[in-house]
């Protein structure tokens, strides 16, 4: 644990810019430092998320067999700017009743409690992350939930009953799917043993195996509960065009609908930095300790945010990928698979990874299997162990909780439609191919 | 303990931005801002658990209080909407103010009494004012790893409530349980149960 | 019936109603179709609609324009699939004036119905997609309609309003690459129907969206006069194609597909295979296609004897039907069109009360209706 900690001293250059001795470095190391890494951070942050806009209407074209915007500069890449510019210049509206202040106050709400979770993400090792606080996963899950105040407080100060109402819809459905993105957490947690987000990275580097091995249900639920937390589609329909009630956005334009925009794509990157972190292994590739006797310590923390950043840029693809394949599930459905599947999920998977990890404790601690030792106070499966804990997590763990599920869904509409549905169009296929009348 | 330099600034700031926070929540016009004052307010303690070296409790507070129980609060202000005419005729200062200004003056004063004798019980040793002059100075920083002080917040609540105070833990569930049964009970209509079948 | 859905209420806890007007502009209403929705929290308990913006009184025009001046406006009626509206009014001059059209104009025209047909469904398969939600489905679908509009534009000058047929046959013969084009694009299509399937069949979401929605029991079906893929998702077999011939079909070998639950999943599964029928009929008709003229010996000035027919055929909506009345001269005294849109649209009501507000939106793709011919 001590090696966490020594990863947020600034770097030399920073001290002898403020002329500081150890051991009294109050400016360099609160000050100056975390102020040049909140500067990059954010510029770095908003281009991408900038960016990220021009990739999904890039990624939808060519999944969709044309070719996105190709005008504004080559292939299309200064869109962005365009389209920043543009908002930037538009007649700023806000509706006659409305509420000023609460109507310029909902975007920021949004835009600020998704920006201020990038602190504590670790972007890479050593000296680039902001601030490691030991609270760090429960950190960015508390401010991640303010964002729905942001959103509840956009429809309701749009004095129009069909805003409030997709507002409302919107937020019940983020609230909901939050406690799934907790409960699915926990399972990783009890391997990692600490809440901070760089311990549970240097927790996978120390282990070996990236935590969605031990932990593929958990993993499974969190991606799905981040789509549903983000409004991202299956799960759009409070903001879909097609829909009857209208979002929570309609009354914005320019740059606050923008900032809105900016807020879901940020809180897309913040979900998916966060599933990197805590499933994918954060910043941390085999070979990277080579990487860093061999080649230095600089390239070490640059290899290693590109690492991190391939990641989230292979998880963010998945989330546009979703986005552009599937329809969409209604209202009802979502909240019932977010209620009715995914939550008891997280709990089934949460109890059958603490059985299986206090059955490997070591003897002395009241364990059976002594398949995890305790070295340098943190508590490390063994070899077998490993073994062990990704045949539970895959061979009974998703069995058990799907038993479970269909228990608890046994009476449910929508869970044998498959099925059902199965036996009719492989019977037609079947008629077809033997070129059988189909009529009847 | 005693707060020193930049510690007791925020802390006087935090204070005084709670306490007009707070005051806003009472005297906000329309119940929306009084609920916004309010999330501010709770912000601004959970800030303050900060300062007191309980960030789990301070990421507590943000989570369940802050994303749960305003957003619930605003639900239900949102849905109960009055009409902009009637809320322009609130009156916001009744002749109530005047007895109510009174008894908070009277609790202030008792709340000050009532704090007296734990502050007079309260001395610090003076070892341990030089111990913590030391330790909370935010320049000292070993990169050995020797002597880092890592706040245990977290592990000693959870030690405390899944160790010692299991029995009321679980007893509290259980109320939690009955509370949301008896919610999903009411909620649901005759009309809803035939939907369901 | 309308202000008493228009009444607004007081506040939103309280409101055990609500009235949601789903106005003439709106991206799922496949056209300007208003539906006023009595709303139980998000249960429709009534429904009304409201039609007529698109009404442009082709009936009356009729009645003042020679038959042959009439012709084009059939295209107009069913905008998606203009060339059978095209079908269904030639043949019924024909029949009142008795003329027998030559055989290569009427496999010719069986062709060219039949990829309208295709067309008209790949446009039904796009936008019923997109508005559950598969956003990809409509531009797949567009591609696919593209290559048989470049077919249209070649050979008629027209993609979308393609007035290609004439009262007696057809105006000119095919272009020489004709047949080529027709034939890979009906190598290219089993395909892609096989990707839509493969995208949407057994998609938890689509299965969850469509199944058991919008269930209609064959007698209320028969009831309402429906008729069209709506009618046989409820398991009526009733094909006009097959029930009382016209054109070139009876010459051809195809299956009318039957759903069995009468529900939108089971209408979505019939469109998709009447598409593959479809291929199977065009390739049929290619492969015997006759030698000859293409237009029969009609009168320059058309004056058919008096009288009255009805003739129907079977669009891709459903039946479509004119009933024509001649009085001897050169204008119809009558001209009616039963527009299967139009009758199928009554059906919305039954279905929808009882679903969801989202699901509204899924039966009003499920009909299949073009605005234009609803409203004529």
């Amino acid at each position: 644990m001590p090696e966490i900690l020594a990863l947020l001293i600034a770097p030399d250059w920073v001290r002898s810019l403020t002329g500081e001795r150890p051991p009294n470095v109050f400016w360099a190391e609160y000050i100056v430092w975390p102020l040049i890494q909140i500067v990059i951070v954010l510029f770095v942050v908003l281009t991408v998320v900038a960016y990220l806009v021009y990739f999904e209407r890039k990624i939808s074209a060519f999944i969709q067999a044309r070719l996105g915007p190709m005008r504004v500069g080559p292939w299309g890449i200064l869109q962005p700017a365009a389209d920043g510019l543009k908002l930037l210049l538009k007649e700023d509206i806000i509706p006659i009743k409305a509420d000023k202040l609460v109507f310029s106050i909902a975007p920021i709400i949004s835009v600020v409690s998704t920006l201020v979770v990038l602190a504590v993400i670790p972007w890479g090792a050593a000296w680039a992350t902001i601030a490691n606080v030991n609270i760090g996963l429960l950190f960015v899950l508390a401010v991640s939930s303010v964002s729905v105040l942001g959103l509840v407080l956009a429809g309701w100060s749009s004095n129009s009953k069909y805003s409030l109402l997709g507002a409302l819809r919107s937020s019940a459905q983020m609230v909901s799917y939050e406690v799934g993105m907790g409960l699915s957490i926990i399972g990783a947690l009890i391997f990692a043993r600490t809440l901070s987000l760089s311990g549970i990275v240097e927790a996978q580097r120390a282990d070996g195996l990236p935590y969605f091995l031990f932990q593929p249900l958990g993993f499974l639920i969190y991606l799905i509960s981040a789509l549903g937390e983000t409004n991202r589609a299956p799960f759009d329909l409070p903001e879909a065009e097609s829909e009857l009630v209208a979002g929570y956005h309609t009354e914005y334009s320019g740059f606050r609908w923008a900032l809105f925009f900016m807020a879901e794509y940020t809180a897309m990157l913040v979900t998916s930095a966060v599933a990197v972190t805590v499933f994918l292994g954060g910043w941390y590739f085999p070979g990277l300790d080579w990487i860093k006797s061999n080649w230095g310590p600089n390239i070490y923390v640059l290899l290693s945010v590109a690492a991190f950043a391939g990641k989230i840029a292979v998880l963010i693809y998945a989330y546009m990928w979703f986005r552009w394949t599937w329809p969409r599930y209604r209202y009802d459905q979502l909240m019932e698979l977010g209620w009715k599947w995914l939550i008891p999920a997280g709990l089934a998977n949460v109890v059958l990874t603490g059985v299986w990890y206090v059955l490997a404790l070591p003897e002395a601690q009241g364990g059976v299997f002594g398949f995890v030792k305790q070295t340098a106070g943190r508590y490390v499966p063994t070899g077998y162990g490993k073994i062990y804990f990704i045949l539970t997590g895959f061979i009974i763990t998703i069995p058990l909780s799907w038993a479970l599920l269909a228990t608890i869904n046994r009476r449910s509409r929508d869970f044998n439609l498959h099925d059902q549905r199965q036996l009719q169009i492989k019977l037609r296929s079947e008629r077809i191919k033997r070129n059988e009348p189909v009529a009847e | 303990m005693q707060l020193h330099g930049w510690e007791a600034v925020i802390f006087y700031v935090l204070a005084i931005g709670t306490l007009f926070m707070g005051v806003y929540v009472v005297t906000a016009r329309l119940a929306v801002h009084s609920a916004l004052c309010l999330i501010a307010t709770l912000v601004n303690v959970a800030l303050l658990f900060i300062l007191l070296r309980s960030e789990f409790v301070a990421g507590v507070q943000i989570l369940v209080y802050v994303g749960g129980v305003m957003v619930l609060f605003l639900f239900v202000i949102m849905l109960v909407q009055t009409r902009a005419e009637e809320e322009d005729k609130v009156k916001l200062y009744t002749r109530q103010m005047w007895p109510a200004v009174t008894v908070a003056f009277l609790l202030a004063i008792s709340f000050f009494f009532a704090m007296q004798p734990a502050q007079m019980a309260y001395r610090p040793s003076q070892s341990q004012t030089e111990a913590e002059k030391k330790g909370d100075d935010p320049g000292v920083r070993s990169e050995s790893g020797a002597g880092l002080k890592v706040s245990t917040d977290t592990e000693s609540v959870g030690e405390a409530l899944y160790r010692q105070a299991a029995l009321p833990f679980e007893i509290a569930s259980l109320l939690l349980l009955v509370a949301i049964v008896g919610a999903v009970l009411l909620a649901r209509g005759s009309k809803q149960e035939k939907l369901y079948e | 019936m309308q202000e008493e859905i228009t009444k607004p209420r007081e506040t939103l806890l309280d409101a055990e109603e609500m009235a949601l007007n789903m106005g003439p502009q709106h991206p799922s209403t496949h056209g300007v179709l208003r539906v006023l929705l009595k709303l139980d929290g998000e249960t429709v308990i009534d429904l009304d609609c409201d039609i007529g913006f698109l009404h442009r009184g082709v009936e009356k025009i009729a009645e003042q324009d020679t038959y042959a001046m009439i012709t084009p406006y059939w295209d107009r009626l069913d905008y998606v699939a203009a060339v059978s509206g095209d079908l269904c009014y030639v043949e019924g001059v024909e029949k009142l004036l008795q003329v027998e059209v030559p055989r290569r104009a009427e496999y010719l025209r069986v062709i060219l119905t039949e990829l309208q047909r295709i067309a008209s469904h790949l446009l039904w398969l796009g936008t019923h997609a997109i508005d559950i939600g598969a956003v990809t489905v409509l531009l797949y679908c567009f591609r696919e309609r593209e290559e048989i509009l470049k077919i249209f534009e070649d050979f008629i000058g027209a993609r979308l309003t393609a007035h290609a047929f004439r009262i007696g046959g057809l105006w000119w013969d095919v272009y020489p690459e004709f047949e080529t084009r027709v034939r890979d694009f009906l190598k290219i299509i089993p395909d892609r129907i096989t990707e839509y399937e493969t995208l949407l069949n057994t998609n938890r979401i689509w299965l969850s969206r469509t199944v058991g929605i919008g269930v209609l029991p064959a007698e209320e079906a028969i009831n309402l006069s429906l008729t069209g893929p709506v009618l046989r998702g409820s398991g009526v077999n009733y094909d006009v194609r097959k029930a009382q011939p016209y054109s070139a079909y009876a010459d051809f070998d195809f299956e009318v597909p039957l759903g069995e639950n009468g529900d939108t999943y089971d209408r979505y599964l019939i469109r998709m295979e009447e598409m593959r029928q479809s291929v199977r009929i065009i390739e049929q008709a290619l492969d015997g296609l006759p030698e000859g003229p293409v237009m029969a010996k009609v009168p320059k000035v058309i004056k058919p004897p008096v009288g009255e027919i009805y003739h129907s055929i079977e669009a891709p909506k459903g039946e479509l039907g004119v009933y024509l009345v001649s009085d001897g001269t050169g204008k119809p005294y009558r001209m009616r069109i039963r527009p299967p849109a139009y009758i199928n649209l009554q059906s919305l009501k039954r279905m929808a009360i009882g679903h969801l507000v989202a699901d509204v939106v899924a039966i009003i793709g499920t009909i299949d209706i073009v605005l234009g011919e609803v409203d004529r």
